[in-house]
């Protein structure tokens, strides 16, 4: 609890703008945009329906929206992205749900967009 | 040029009046000794202490008294001493002395540290934190300056400084929250928490949010304590000061 500046627990609803310099971790639900100067967390029982902007975004719920990391989005096995992404370095693990459209920085920093992205859960045996 | 608010309930027994006295001389920080009553009440006498014109006020006594003094205190250019007798530990954390004896002598040698309070109503002053009291779950609403937090919560604390938990920003409130698992009151839910033997699992339902101001709502008046007394009912505003008291701390010890 320490290193986190925020946490929103699991069953609490948040309506309108949270916006930190330091680290956030949502377990309950958003409604409205979540942005933070370090990283942000949307853990495994949250639902965030609306922008999620940071340096380094760790997705294991579910975010509906845009999702603008700076410098990482990792999409864990459990998380489901419904909403364009702009980031520099992305990691889509396996069962990973994304639904939308990835915009990269290339090298000089201007963004390349258009790939249409969807991936989903591997069939199950 | 010490002046003591003592309050003289919270001791033992006589000779730790005394005592406590004697160890004040010993250091040579005696003073002028007060002690608060109905008739005149803790807020009074330092104010009677600073129009006297001691350079330090001192309270004696638990977080109430060091409570009502931190109000008077507000952007004084006097020192605020504490020596806590029956206070919570989170007044001894405040100020770095774990027993009175120390709390004696950080006066003495002292180290000044200019300190915020929370401000409950525009008009109470909490130096460590208010607690709303729930008898059962219930749905509070939690309103910020950008956003606002709905939860069925057990537990509340809107803290200036709260146990275990390093504070951030001196200008903001710690506020945190535990809720409850809505799924917990089914019967699904009971057996799950039977079987699991927890009520929540792994603290998802901690919520710790840091703001300089929020308003506490909820469908029926919740007493709002502090030290085990109601100061208040919800809803409620609370604050930081932006006024601060030169608080005296432990000063540290020189390293070799």
């Amino acid at each position: 609890m320490e290193n986190v500046d925020t946490i929103i627990g699991i069953n609490v609803n948040l309506k309108g703008n949270l916006k930190n310099k330091g680290s956030i971790q949502v377990n309950g639900s958003v409604e409205g945009e979540v942005r933070s100067d370090e990283n942000v967390v949307v853990g495994e029982t949250a639902v965030v329906k609306g922008p999620v902007i940071a340096k380094v975004i760790e997705v294991s719920g579910t975010v509906k929206g845009l999702v603008d990391a700076s410098e990482k989005l990792e999409i864990n096995p459990t998380g489901k992205v419904v909403g364009d992404i702009n980031v520099k370095t992305l990691i889509i693990k396996p069962g990973a749900i994304f639904v939308g459209k990835s915009t990269m920085p290339d090298q000089a920093g201007e963004l390349v967009d258009d790939k249409k992205v969807e991936e989903k859960k591997p069939e199950e045996k | 040029m010490y002046y003591y608010i003592f309050d003289v309930r919270q001791c033992k027994n006589r000779r730790q009046i005394e005592a406590i006295k004697d160890r004040l001389s010993d250091l040579g920080i005696s003073g002028e000794f007060v002690i608060p009553d109905k008739i005149r009440p803790a807020h009074d006498l330092a104010e009677q202490g600073i129009f006297k014109g001691y350079s330090t006020i001192v309270a004696i006594g638990s977080d109430n008294l060091i409570d009502e003094i931190a109000a008077v205190m507000l952007d004084k250019q006097q020192a605020f001493g504490i020596i806590p007798l029956g206070a919570s530990e989170n007044i001894y954390k405040i100020i770095g002395a774990a027993t009175w004896e120390e709390a004696a002598e950080s006066l003495r040698y002292r180290k000044i540290t200019e300190s915020r309070v929370g401000i409950l109503n525009e008009q109470n002053v909490f130096f460590s934190y208010c607690e709303i009291e729930f008898d059962k779950p219930t749905s509070v609403t939690v309103e910020f300056e950008d956003y606002l937090l709905q939860a069925k919560a057990r537990e509340l604390y809107i803290a200036n400084r709260f146990p275990e938990l390093k504070k951030k920003d001196p200008e903001k409130l710690d506020v945190i929250m535990k809720s409850v698992d809505p799924g917990s009151d089914t019967l699904w839910g009971k057996i799950r928490n039977l079987i699991s033997g927890t009520h929540i699992v792994k603290d998802l339902d901690v919520t710790l949010v840091r703001s300089n101001g929020l308003r506490i709502f909820s469908p029926r008046q919740l007493p709002i304590l502090v030290d085990g007394r109601i100061f208040a009912k919800t809803p409620a505003t609370f604050g930081v000061s932006q006024k601060t008291i030169r608080l005296i701390t432990k000063r540290s010890p020189v390293s070799k």
